[in-house]
């Protein structure tokens, strides 16, 4: 009886034939996360990434983890007033693209067919992982600072690989190289500390169970 | 075996990876499908129609797009109306049927507080700690972590067996929740004997005497309450530091409950620390200055940078004294066992004292040195300062503060800088300041740009900018013009206008255009004014009062304003206004206002003694000039505010003293017939009075009162009284039927006020005028027939910024008509209705009420032999008029002011009787001027002046009277033949004259 009842309730929403087409899927402090940015973010990386379209629950809360991080971002931006990159910016990045996977215009329209996208779609993100990035450079590279003694220290700890890398080099002719390694290394530190502290202080609220 | 119940699981996991895997397929099967119907659940959606149909991109009849879809799902959340939004579709016929199923978000309404909240904590400290904003989103998890605030503060004041429940009801058309803390307080707990550790160089007994946890004497412990628990470190902390053991830190580790006993114990850790002395050398600085000036006392923690604040407060404290040259060094040693002290020394090199004879200006063109001296520190020596006032940082802050003057009129490049000369005119112990202005070019604006005013037109408010074409460029003038124009805004419905300029050089030397952009932001619009809060108030009592309609842009000015205005009902405790979802991009919103009604009833008691030369009684014939007298007063107000829900009040108040006896009942209407400032008041009274020495009177009186506010400072009350005056009087000659018997008063009477003084309480400039005048009259009821006026026209000017010259001149009368028969012109009024004068605050050469006519021992009008002994008691007049000219001038201290005044004016047996002539016409006259020069000084005080006023009557009147303390019974029996006979001295009355000299004490200015 109880199996009966259990097969009754998994293809009544079918019979119904109303299905959710859109929802809120979770609530970031005062942003929210849709169903549909979800889908969209596993089509677009999915996309670029080359990887077969793969819409499972580990993928979508894989996805969910990024559009988190994001919304964090996105209010800093707005409440920094930082620097958003044009859709011309974007564009130079959707060419080099283009050039590099497809060989024809055709074969680049069909993909974008088969991942349900649009160009549009495309060029916006573009743009944001552009603004991210300068973003990121802007917010966290003016803190970090990199002595002398960090660039020798790093130089003496991997001076095997630098040596095979650019052989002939000295640490002076190194020393600017070897600066920015270690600033990014820096930026990257500082940018994951503040995505941590964003999210042990703003509230997240899951609506759609699954994503829990 | 397998559990047939765990199908459940695997069930639930599929299926929720089922729908959220086929979201992506069902949005792509209906993409381009013709949109049938849209439609909402629940039909009644939290926006505004006219908001929800531009947040809605989905239409019937157009082809599905998902990006439309989630784009709606963005603008209804952006709403901030919402908590949850899904959005299905169902195939209809070719067609999809879409629907939003929606959860609608709720909202901080009003918070309340009942059960029996014992004080402390009090109800709004509860609903305060609740930290439920109005308006605000409201969920779950804020209310119960404010219901855990409220209950930490109920623990914290001893109320540990306290309990808060909540509830909440929710309006749903508005989802306004209305949240209330049901408390019940329990006990309070007692302190107890507290745990004391550590190392505190004190016996337990003086902590805790320092707590003040336990009532001396008795030695009960105290109720235990947030403050006192407060009050109990700072005292101990205050104790060491009284003992000079400044670095002692004190630590309430716990207060914990004993449920048994009901007590709460403290844990204190406390270390004393060693001993600190502060020592001033080579110069004399008393404990209390040093005190004053080095702050480790106030902050209890002694350190390096606070021994440094306290050598450069020291430092300007000297130079200030005239010591320009002072230094101040200071030295810490270490603490020294035995003695357990560390000694801090201050070395004060004084150096010569001198004098700030001159302070220069040089350079000024644009101002003159007055605009420029009126904002500096520093002063030349004067007969107030000596040595002038005169310090390194007084001198820098006047360089800054003239710098500042000139770069806000558009001196960009100004330079000022000040040279000291300490030999001025060959003068050791003088020194000058010479302050040298480097003006540098005055920036203009050349042209003035707004840019972005899109819906509001800014053309009127370009009159009102400062940064005009031609106008000094500064930005402190730009910053000025933003602030004009954000509020124009903001009164307009532009909550989140923002403003924003831009300059760049003129085309001319030394000019700038300026561009202003500004943003408007999202016009909000009313939706409709949503209350709370009232429970005993009628809503039709407030909801008059709004004035907001449905649709109009919202004004926060605007609804602040008419916040204020309930406020000033005086039948709430608050008044609470806020948008609902302030942030939210609908622009149709709710208003909120929440009320939180104060008590009904108010009680006042108070105790007081009056000092004055009212001579009290007629029982001794010397005390005809009046003789100081000592007056307790006791007094009690009851008002019951918000009869029958719509704001009138009826209050009683009493007051008893050994002079006066009076019960009031007053009935209150404000807002008579919709006026904003028009009241009504009706008044009954029962009044037993003796202020006047020369007679009692016992008054009943009943009256009906409108006044009318026009604006701040005009005021007409117009009234009608009747009462019933029942004087009572020993002195012969007033002992007749026409002064004794009880007279009935019908009196209509207006009174006009104009009071444009800048401080009612001590004014510098503005001027009071008041005009009386009244009608008494048979029509009235009135058993006397009289016009009554009295005028007053007082002016307030300022000379200089220090000095304040003020006059005051009053003139009345009360001129009879329609004079019954058996009366005549001078008994007609009956003493209770006559004008008297003298004292405090009309006429400073007389004892209070001294003024004017006195008993000659006849009312008489024929001249000759008198019918009754004269005794020389006041018996007042019906004229008036006095003068007062004071100029008011600062003493030594900021709070002390003195005076210097002059007074003129008497009492007059009638209108036409009033002279200015300076000597007495004879002894049984009385219509001349008195004058009476004095001087008085006044100390500033919350209350007002505390006054002390010494006068000088240069001409004081004179009578006939007796100089002996007899009583006024003897002379009542004096027979026809005895009187002004000197074989009997009882009956033969003598040429007295009041004393020049009178003294008062009081609190305000005369006028």
């Amino acid at each position: 009886m109880r199996r009966r009842a259990a097969l009754m309730m998994l293809v009544a929403p079918f019979l119904m034939h109303a299905v959710i087409i859109d929802r809120i899927a979770v609530v970031v402090g005062n942003s929210i996360i849709k169903d549909s940015d979800i889908d969209r973010d596993i089509r677009v990386t999915s996309f670029l990434d080359g990887r077969p379209l793969d819409i499972t629950p580990a993928r979508r809360k894989e996805a969910l983890g990024h559009l988190i991080d994001q919304v964090f971002i996105r209010r800093e931006i707005q409440i920094g007033s930082y620097p958003i990159a044009t859709l011309q910016e974007a564009d130079a990045q959707l060419d080099r693209l283009k050039k590099q996977r497809f060989k024809t215009q055709a074969a680049y329209e069909a993909a974008l067919k088969r991942y349900g996208l649009t160009e549009l779609e495309l060029r916006t993100q573009f743009q944001w992982q552009l603004t991210v990035l300068r973003f990121i450079d802007t917010r966290f590279k003016p803190a970090v600072l990199v002595s002398d003694d960090e660039i020798e220290k790093y130089y003496r700890e991997h001076a095997a690989a630098l040596r095979r890398q650019y052989p002939g080099k000295s640490l002076d002719d190194l020393r600017d190289h070897i600066r920015d390694i270690l600033t990014a290394e820096g930026v990257n530190q500082q940018f994951f500390a503040w995505l941590d502290a964003q999210r042990s202080e703003t509230k997240v609220k899951y609506l759609e169970a699954s994503l829990r | 075996m397998r559990p047939r119940s765990s199908i459940w699981p695997l069930c639930s996991v599929f299926l929720f990876a089922f729908f959220s895997t086929q979201r992506f397929v069902h949005a792509q099967e209906f993409q381009g499908r013709t949109v049938v119907s849209v439609t909402y659940e629940p039909a009644v959606q939290p926006p505004d129609p006219r908001d929800l149909v531009v947040m809605q991109l989905v239409h019937p009849g157009q082809p599905l797009d998902e990006m439309q879809v989630a784009g709606t799902i963005d603008r209804l959340w952006a709403s901030g109306l919402y908590d949850d939004i899904e959005v299905e579709a169902e195939p209809s016929g070719n067609g999809v049927a879409i629907r939003f199923i929606t959860k609608a978000r709720r909202f901080i309404g009003h918070v309340g507080a009942e059960g029996q909240i014992k004080n402390p904590p009090s109800r709004a400290v509860i609903i305060s700690d609740s930290q439920l904003n109005l308006g605000a989103a409201f969920d779950e998890d804020t209310l119960a972590e404010a219901q855990k605030t409220i209950e930490q503060e109920l623990h914290n004041n001893g109320l540990y067996d306290a309990q808060v429940s909540v509830a909440t009801i929710e309006d749903p058309l508005t989802h306004q929740v209305t949240i209330r803390f049901l408390i019940v307080a329990g006990k309070r707990a007692r302190y107890e004997r507290p745990m004391i550790n550590g190392d505190t160089k004190l016996s337990d007994e003086t902590i805790i005497r320092a707590t003040g946890w336990r009532i001396p004497l008795i030695h009960r412990w105290r109720q235990v309450t947030s403050a006192l628990t407060d009050r109990g470190t700072e005292g101990i902390r205050k104790m060491y530091s009284k003992k000079n053991r400044l670095t002692a830190s004190i630590d309430l580790k716990s207060l914990d409950y004993n449920v048994d006993t009901g007590r709460a114990k403290a844990t204190f850790d406390i270390n004393a620390g060693p001993l600190v002395q502060v020592k001033a050398v080579e110069a004399k600085v008393s404990k209390g200055k040093l005190r004053q000036f080095v702050p480790i006392y106030q902050e209890g923690s002694v350190d390096n940078d606070l021994l440094t604040e306290g050598a450069k407060n020291l430092h300007d404290y000297f130079q200030s004294r005239g010591y320009p040259d002072v230094e101040v060094t200071f030295t810490r040693e270490p603490v020294n066992p035995k003695t357990d002290t560390e000694i801090i020394n201050y070395y004060i090199a004084e150096g010569p004292r001198r004098k700030l004879v001159a302070v220069n200006i040089r350079g000024n063109n644009y101002f003159l040195p007055e605009t420029l001296r009126e904002r500096m520190f520093l002063r030349p020596a004067s007969l107030l300062l000596r040595y002038g006032r005169y310090s390194e940082t007084f001198r820098k802050k006047d360089e800054e503060a003239i710098a500042d003057l000139y770069k806000a009129n558009g001196f960009r490049d100004v330079k000022v800088t000040s040279t000291v000369d300490t030999n001025y005119k060959g003068k050791p112990e003088d020194i000058a300041v010479t302050f040298h202005i480097d003006e540098g070019k005055q920036w203009t604006v050349s042209s003035l740009h707004i840019e972005g005013d899109v819906q509001l037109d800014l053309n009127s408010l370009r009159p009102d900018l400062t940064s005009a074409v031609g106008q000094p460029y500064a930005e402190v003038n730009v910053a000025t013009d933003r602030n004009l124009i954000l509020n124009y805004y903001y009164s307009e419905g532009f909550p989140t206008a923002s403003f924003s300029y831009v300059q760049s050089p003129g085309s001319e030397p030394n000019t700038m255009n300026l561009t202003y952009r500004i943003q408007e932001g999202r016009r909000q619009f009313v939706r409709k004014v949503v209350i709370s809060g009232l429970y005993r108030t009628k809503p039709s009592l407030v909801l008059k009062r709004i004035t907001l309609q449905e649709g109009e842009p919202i004004s926060m000015t605007k609804v602040n304003a008419i916040a204020q205005q309930l406020s000033d009902l005086g039948i709430f405790a608050s008044v609470n206004t806020a948008l609902q979802d302030f942030s939210g991009t609908n622009r149709y919103k709710y208003v909120l206002y929440d009320f939180d009604e104060a008590a009904r009833w108010t009680f006042n008691f108070g105790f007081g003694l009056e000092v004055s030369q009212f001579g009290h009684t007629t029982q001794s014939l010397a005390a005809a000039g009046g003789t100081k007298g000592v007056s307790p007063l006791i007094s009690a107000d009851i008002n019951r505010l918000n009869m029958f829900g719509i704001g009138q009040t009826l209050s009683f108040q009493a007051r008893y003293s050994t002079i006066e006896q009076r019960e009031s009942i007053n009935y209150t209407i404000p807002r008579f017939l919709g006026s904003l400032n028009r009241t009504l008041a009706f008044s009954i009274l029962y009044d037993t009075t003796q202020d006047v020495q020369s007679f009692a009177v016992r008054r009943e009186e009943g009256a009906v009162q409108v006044s009318q506010r026009f604006n701040r400072a005009s005021t007409l009350m117009t009234r009608f009284v009747y009462r019933r005056d029942a004087p009572n009087t020993t002195l012969p000659a007033l002992n007749t039927p026409a002064f004794t018997s009880a007279v009935r008063i019908g009196e209509l009477s207006t009174s006009y006020v104009q009071d444009h003084r800048d401080n009612p309480a001590d004014a510098h400039h503005g001027f009071w005028n008041t005009l009386d005048t009244g009608i008494a009259g048979g029509f009235f009821g009135s058993q006397r027939t009289f016009y009554r006026f009295l005028a007053r026209n007082a002016t307030y000017t300022s000379i200089g910024t220090k000095f304040v010259l003020a006059r005051q001149t009053q003139i009345g009368g009360i001129i009879p008509f329609s004079i019954p028969k058996g009366l005549n012109t001078y008994d007609v009024i009956p003493l209770p209705e006559r004008m008297f004068g003298g004292g405090s605050v009309s006429m400073r050469g007389f004892g209070d009420n001294q003024a004017g006519p006195r008993d000659i021992g006849t009312m008489s009008e024929t001249p000759g032999t008198p019918t009754s002994t004269p005794t020389g008691f006041p018996i007042g007049g019906d004229a008036l008029f006095f003068n007062n000219v004071e100029l008011r001038f600062p003493l030594l201290f900021p709070n002390l002011t003195g005076v210097i005044f002059h007074d003129m004016g008497n009492i007059y047996s009638t209108f036409s009787d009033i002279s200015l002539a300076y000597h007495q016409p004879n002894i049984q006259n009385f219509n001349y001027a008195v004058q009476a020069p004095g001087f008085g000084i006044r100390y500033k005080t919350p209350v007002g002046p505390v006054r002390v006023d010494f006068a000088y009557a240069l001409n004081p009147s004179s009578y006939q009277g007796f100089n002996r303390n007899e009583s006024i019974q003897q002379i009542l029996s004096c027979t026809a033949g005895q009187i002004g006979n000197p074989a009997f001295p009882n009956c033969d009355a003598s040429p007295q004259k009041l004393s020049r000299f009178q003294f008062f004490f009081s609190i305000g200015q005369a006028f």
